[in-house]
């Protein structure tokens, strides 16, 4: 757990909207992250027509790396994306580490539709603030056991 | 030729260059002809006239192909792989020249004899000479003409064969020389300080040269990448590489900085020297030979002899391995699998004889396995697997690595290989022809079929291997390599469809390429048409902004028509189309592409300023107006539409003022009619009709009449926004508009008036507003409906299908990309319809339609007779005030009608809606607010005001009590015109004029009464008065004195005399008195007159009345007699109103009889009086107000004639005497005669009852009832009476006789033996009974 070094996460809705892009890297400009969103797109959408004619597994793995980044999917039943960049680590990052990340993204996600007054199928980002510091949790305990 | 073709290895690279001097477009026709001709195949190459000593050239018949890939620009900067990959080398040089520029060949030659020797590694050339002249001699040796008659194709294979040949003889000591060295260095990065040098040196040398390699891989990538139709061709950019544009030969001197680093031998051991670890010489003579065979397998494989090549490689990986020398092992693995694929390619059976061969038992490769043999394919990406296995080993060794380049290579070969495979729709013949030829794969095909499981490759596969090839390394490459590998990526992923990696891709080459186009802003740059990078750079830009939802789509839909929707974005992210925006602007900026420059910047204030802030918003917008000028410099045309949201958000006709509105009538003659019937009144309280009416009063626009709209304008924007002119637009009858200029401030809206003129009578209908936004072209503005409910739900609905059925989003684009090519024809213009069909449904403009009619006069009021408008009258007066009209209109005014108004109606109306007040005073109420109006008008025919002239019309005003303010109203037209007809509609317009009123009370009428005469009539006529006894004479005189003094009174000016006075007394009159006291300070002359009709003339008195005195007017009446018929009627309204029950209390039947007789005869009261007053120091006249007077009870019963009435008289004898009506006196113990007279005044007869009853009457009251025995009478006291006709009397004598003195009371009354009304009379008969 304590090599992934998350860089990003990104949240992107069934029509393929952003709903929410937090920058956790001090390096990347917030917009390397919504390029990289945007373009794993194209991936998950293809690894998702796959995995939904053999297994049912939601969780995507790596999707490609680009530069120094590691781009991982995740696709809830409803066609929400989670997107995570992580730094290339140096060591093998296990999928059950990176499950359990998304996990608890989705589980932040479903807090937030459990919303009343949330529209799911609105295409606006999601400015929650508890929506965004639990994020912002998960990013950053992340971050925290790799910096010291 | 795509440089990262799979096959690129199997190619043998010849340059062509232009013998300058030649024309571009010449020379790119020259090399495209001698392109076509880069396969011969073996058995053509001109056999060897060497004969056996060559290895690569043989007279033996090989099957096989040679593949030539003729490039005009190559990569110096590879020159380090050279001596790696033989493939990267120029081989031969091919010159081409134009016979045309040159007229001494010979010259043309020697000039080609110089470019070769830059191009120390080719090892063939040949000069092609086109267009040769027919006197141009054939006979410069090495040059060789190319007829442009005759057998060229022939001609031209012959040649190439030829120079194949010449080619393939070379590879053979080329061979010789590599099997003869000891040792074979491995590829050695330039360091990155001369190589940063070179780059520097480069730069500043010349933009061209340098601009030039990297053109060769933008532009032909791009074109890959591109569906075929939309994409312009790019004109090869080679001739600048090569030879530059302007300078025939200033082109040819900075090569030599290159070349001299191309191939030879000083180059290695350059090389060597530079490498810092440099392995001992034995290693690498132990490695010599591993390298050798695959250099030399290089060759066999660019010579087309496969199966050489192959079993070379085969060496060469046995020997490479055994040595560990990973980088050379896992290049011939490369190569052994390019062989492969060649000979799948050509069918050439090289199982058996290669693979298969026990020649490569150690590797563990699964074709050697027993099972069925894979996929040629999967044992391609299997071997490069190891490749790249074998690549990263060597990253350990430091003077073996590998270069990231080839590492890089490796994958995006592999990558596209898969792609190709992926989009041909599985292995096949057409995978193949596709990978080893290049070229763009045709789209569309793959989406049917292009399923995994089919093509056995999958889009991630694709990806992963595309993405290996792009690891942070890449970003320590030189430019242009790594612009070389962006487009590589972004082909592939349009390959395999992944649209939003491929325009990542295709960004990042566009930003990658923006340094090196950015020229310096003063080079002068007049008017030359964007070169082939750049529009291939613009179109990429184009491709970019697609994909991220901001394509030249959002341009298409005219956006001044569609109204500001919250939904502007199709779909996309709003962070990052900013981001491509700007970053599209950027290149457009450097190239400099001005109409793409605002085309850029317009796109991102429209779609995107909502999300920019404020200043942002500013700077772009400011820097439109600096493009467009810089553009217009350049002599381009930047006329360009306007960009942005709507900006007209409504526009209504301004209402004219009121005394310019004209209110229209159905016709002159029902117009008419009209005017007379506005005094009635309707007979409802709501008139639901007359509401609505005024509620509809439309806007008429008069021709050759200014007319004004109200315009409201928004700017959604954050800066201000300029409108250097707006005006309305109209259709439909002529029109003048008048134009004004505005600037709106940001975000705000405003409301302007702008007018014009319409010149005809018609229909106009107003469209909308030109307008001419700053730098823009003038533009209609139209204002469209908002979508009704219903509209924005389908809208809805669709939207959610098309989500359903991916018809939104960047999915429409692939889809309608594949649908266009599939169906080029058919599809397109229904897909047009069908996006055009939404937005006109959707969107319907608002035009206005606005009814012009005909010129119309105009009026004003020049003066009146009012000082400042008002007006000071007493209450009745009556006065004249004129007012003088003016036409200040172009046309005659022929018609002419006032109307009134003043404040009392409208109270009026009010308290009698209000208050539940009795019939009578409502009645009351009614006369005065109807019938007594402020202003009367008499109405004079032939009006006819000529304009410029004046009319003086006169008013009466009456003082009304109460009046405050009125209103003069005065409508007018021109009804006459020639050339109209009866019944066509026309407008009057009107002229209102306010008069403030101050009424003042002068007179007031009080305490009326009504008095009976009949007491004192009677006797007069008598002789006996005046010999009558002491008390009949005191009472005469008494009598008398008091009619003198009545008459007094009374002053009875005209006819004074008491005889006639006394006439009147007897002839059924009544006294009527009442006050009438001046309240004001000024004395008045008052006159009252009463009229009683025919024959009697009137009576009138004149008084002065002092101020503050009262003065009692004294009036005989004629009683009024009237029928019960007459009386009993209904109190009337004048207000025909609906019928309201009375919710007032009720009294009983006979108060109801009473209040209604009461009325009547009032109103007949005050039918005969006229009450008119006059000040003689100021002439004002006026009437007195006698409605103030009321009747009571008493009164009426003085005033009416009964209908019944009775006249008493007592006959026999001349001692009886009448004393006054009623009053007898009589003479004791004698029978006298007494006679009642009935009379009937009712219109029918009547069948009626008497009855009598004496009575003794005593001074102290008492009476005394039985009288028997103080008098006797003959008849009956109670009997009926014989029927009495109308306007006749019965006469009832009764003889009495009294036996006693004293006053005897007669009660009497006669009943109506039908219906028993009983009727009385005025007054008891009182007989004295007297002694004789």
């Amino acid at each position: 757990m304590n090599n992934i070094n998350i860089q990003s996460i990104a949240i992107i809705g069934k029509q393929n909207n952003p709903l929410y892009i937090k920058n956790f890297s001090k390096s990347h400009p917030d917009l390397k992250f919504h390029y990289i969103a945007h373009t794993s797109c194209d991936v998950i959408e293809e690894r998702a027509g796959i995995a939904g004619s053999e297994t049912a597994d939601t969780y995507l793995g790596l999707l490609y790396v680009m530069e120094d980044l590691a781009v991982y999917g995740y696709i809830t039943n409803t066609k929400v994306k989670f997107v995570v960049v992580l730094l290339v680590p140096d060591t093998v990052i296990k999928n059950t580490d990176m499950k359990n990340l998304f996990k608890k993204i989705h589980n932040v996600y479903i807090n937030q539709v459990c919303n009343p007054f949330y529209n799911l199928d609105g295409k606006k980002s999601i400015i929650s603030k508890r929506f965004i510091a639990s994020i912002d949790a998960i990013g950053i305990t992340s971050d925290d056991v790799i910096s010291p | 030729m795509d440089p990262l073709l799979f096959t690129a290895p199997a190619r043998i690279r010849v340059l062509l260059v232009p013998v300058h001097p030649i024309k571009a477009p010449t020379f790119h026709r020259h090399v495209q002809l001698v392109k076509n001709f880069n396969v011969v195949r073996l058995g053509d190459v001109t056999p060897d006239m060497r004969g056996v000593q060559s290895m690569f050239s043989s007279q033996l018949f090989h099957e096989g192909q040679l593949h030539f890939n003729f490039v005009t620009s190559y990569e110096p900067e590879h020159a380090y792989l050279e001596e790696f990959q033989m493939h990267r080398r120029i081989f031969g040089v091919i010159g081409i020249m134009d016979c045309c520029e040159w007229s001494n060949l010979k010259e043309g030659y020697n000039k080609f004899s110089e470019i070769i020797k830059n191009y120390r590694t080719a090892v063939a050339h040949r000069c092609f000479a086109f267009d040769p002249s027919e006197d141009q001699p054939d006979d410069t040796k090495g040059l060789i003409m190319i007829p442009n008659v005759g057998e060229m194709n022939f001609y031209m294979s012959t040649m190439i064969s030829d120079f194949a040949n010449n080619i393939l003889t070379e590879f053979g000591n080329l061979a010789a020389d590599i099997e003869k060295r000891p040792i074979i260095y491995s590829p050695k990065m330039p360091t990155p300080n001369s190589l940063q040098l070179q780059n520097g040196t480069n730069l500043q040398s010349s933009n061209g040269r340098y601009a030039a390699p990297l053109q060769s891989y933008s532009a032909p990538d791009l074109k890959s990448s591109q569906t075929p139709p939309a994409f312009p061709l790019t004109p090869p950019v080679q001739a600048m590489t090569t030879a530059g544009v302007g300078g025939a030969t200033a082109g040819v001197a900075p090569k030599d900085t290159y070349h001299s680093r191309s191939f030879s031998s000083s180059t290695l051991v350059n090389i060597a020297t530079q490498a810092a670890n440099v392995p001992t010489d034995m290693k690498l003579r132990k490695r010599a030979p591993g390298r050798t065979q695959k250099l030399i397998a290089d060759l066999y494989l660019m010579a087309g002899r496969l199966p050489n090549a192959v079993s070379n490689y085969m060496f060469a990986i046995e020997a490479t391995k055994a040595n560990g020398d990973y980088l050379w092992h896992g290049s011939a693995l490369e190569g052994l699998c390019v062989g492969l694929l060649f000979a799948a390619y050509l069918h050439t059976d090289l199982e058996s004889s290669v693979i298969q061969s026990p020649i490569s038992p150690t590797t563990t490769d699964p074709p050697s396995s027993p099972e069925l043999p894979k996929a040629l394919w999967a044992d391609i990406t299997d071997k490069y697997v190891n490749v790249l296995t074998l690549y990263a080993k060597t990253s350990s060794s430091s003077n073996d690595q590998v270069p990231p380049l080839i590492y890089t290579e490796a994958c995006l070969k592999v990558a596209k290989l898969l792609a190709c495979i992926w989009v041909a729709g599985g292995w096949g013949d057409d995978a193949l022809k596709l990978i080893v030829h290049g070229g763009t794969p045709e789209k569309g095909l793959n989406e049917k079929w292009g399923l995994s499981s089919v093509s056995g490759v999958s889009k991630i596969e694709v990806t992963q291997w595309a993405m290996k090839g792009y690891g942070s390394y890449v970003e320590d490459m030189s430019i242009t390599e790594q612009i070389h590998i962006t487009t590589t990526l972004s082909t592939i992923f349009s390959i395999i469809n992944f649209r939003r990696k491929h325009t990542f891709f295709l960004r990042q080459t566009a930003l990658l390429i923006l340094p090196l186009i950015a020229k310096p802003r003063n080079s002068p740059q007049a008017n030359k048409p964007p070169t082939g990078s750049e529009s291939g750079l613009l179109t990429c830009l184009k491709k970019i902004t697609e994909t991220y939802g901001i394509g030249d789509d959002a341009d298409k839909t005219d956006y001044s028509v569609i109204v500001e929707d919250a939904r502007i974005l199709a779909f996309g992210w709003p962070d990052i189309q900013i981001d491509v925006l700007k970053d599209a602007l950027m290149i457009s900026e450097a190239l400099p592409d001005y109409p793409s420059m605002v085309k850029y910047t317009t796109r991102l204030l429209r779609k995107l300023f909502m999300y920019l802030h404020r200043d942002e918003q500013v700077r772009l917008s400011a820097s439109i107006p600096r493009i467009v000028s810089a553009g217009k410099k350049q002599g381009l045309d930047m006329e360009f539409k306007y960009w942005g949201l709507n900006i007209v958000k409504g526009i209504q006709v301004c209402r004219p003022t009121s005394r310019r509105i004209p209110y229209p009538h159905a016709g002159k003659k029902l117009s008419l009619k009209n005017e007379e019937k506005k005094e009635g009144v309707s007979p409802f309280i709501y008139q639901s009709f007359n509401k609505k009416k005024a509620d509809n009063a439309q806007t008429h626009l008069v021709a050759n009449e200014t007319s004004y709209f109200l315009v409201t304008l928004a700017n959604p924007f954050a800066f201000d926004m300029d409108i250097q002119s707006i005006s309305v637009s109209t259709d439909g009858v002529a029109f003048t508009p008048n134009t004004t200029s505005i600037t709106i401030s940001a975000n705000t809206s405003v409301t302007l008036r702008i007018h014009g003129i319409p010149t005809e009578p018609g229909e106009l209908i107003v469209r909308g507003c030109k307008i001419k936004v700053h730098g823009c072209l003038e533009q209609e503005f139209c204002v469209y409906l908002p979508p009704s409910d219903e509209e924005i739900k389908r809208k809805e609905k669709e939207e959610e299908y098309n989500k359903r059925i991916k018809k939104c989003g960047l999915a429409v684009l692939g889809h309608s990309n594949h649908t266009i090519i599939n169906q080029k024809d058919h599809v397109q213009p229904i897909e047009q319809e069908n996006s055009q069909s939404p937005t006109k449904k959707t969107f319907i403009p608002e035009f206005l339609k606005v009814s012009v009619i005909a010129e119309q006069p105009l009026i004003k009021i020049k003066s009146t007779s009012l000082m400042h408008g008002a007006i000071m009258l007493f209450e009745g007066e009556q006065t004249e005030m004129t007012i003088k009209l003016e036409n200040v209109g172009k046309i005659p005014v022929d018609f002419l009608s006032l109307s009134f108004n003043d404040s009392t109606i409208a109270n009026a109306h009010a308290l009698l809606n209000s208050s539940d007040m009795p019939a009578e005073e409502a009645y009351e109420m009614e006369l005065y607010a109807h019938r007594q109006s402020v202003f009367s008008w008499n109405q004079k025919d032939n009006v006819k005001i000529l304009p410029g002239s004046e009319w003086i019309v006169n008013i009466n005003v009456f003082g009304k009590r109460g009046c405050v303010n009125g209103t003069i109203q005065i409508d007018y037209g021109y009804l006459n015109r020639p050339n109209t007809s009866e019944d066509e509609p026309f407008y009057i317009r009107q002229v209102h004029y306010p008069v403030l009123l101050t009424i003042h009370q002068n007179l007031e009428t009080i305490s009326m009464d009504i008095l009976n005469f009949k007491p004192l009539s009677g006797g007069e006529n008598d002789g006996v008065v005046n010999i009558s006894s002491d008390n009949n004479n005191g009472f005469e005189c008494q009598r008398n004195k008091l009619i003198e003094d009545l008459l007094k009174v009374m002053k009875w000016n005209n006819k004074g005399k008491k005889e006639d006075f006394m006439e009147k007394m007897e002839n059924d009159y009544c006294l009527l008195t009442f006050d009438i006291r001046n309240v004001w300070h000024v004395g008045f002359d008052v006159t009252i007159e009463a009229d009683e009709g025919e024959e009697i003339d009137p009576l009138a008195i004149t008084t002065t009345i002092q101020p503050t005195s009262t003065a009692r007017i004294i009036l005989p009446i004629k009683r009024i007699s009237l029928s019960e018929k007459e009386y009993a009627q209904p109190i009337p309204s004048l207000l025909e109103k609906q019928f309201v029950v009375s919710k007032g209390p009720k009294g009983t039947i006979e108060q109801e009889r009473l209040a209604l007789a009461l009325f009547w005869y009032r109103e007949k009261l005050l039918q005969k009086i006229k009450a008119t007053w006059e000040s003689p120091l100021t002439n004002q006249k006026g009437i007195v107000d006698i409605r103030s007077l009321r009747l009571n009870k008493s009164m009426l019963n003085v005033l009416k004639i009964n209908e019944i009435s009775f006249g008493i008289d007592i006959e026999d004898g001349s001692k009886v005497t009448k004393l006054s009506c009623n009053q007898f006196k009589c003479p004791v113990n004698e029978f006298v005669k007494m006679k009642f007279v009935i009379y009937n005044n009712q219109e029918k007869p009547s069948k009626l009852c008497i009855r009598i009853q004496p009575v003794q009457s005593y001074s102290d009251g008492i009476m005394e009832w039985d009288l028997s025995k103080r008098m006797v009478w003959n008849g009956l006291l109670q009997t009926p009476l014989p029927k009495i006709e109308p306007k006749s009397s019965v006469t009832y004598t009764l003889p009495i006789c009294f036996f006693s003195r004293g006053d005897f009371k007669f009660l009497y009354h006669c009943e109506d033996v039908y219906t028993r009304t009983m009727y009385f009379d005025t007054q008891p008969l009182v007989v004295e009974v007297v002694d004789n």
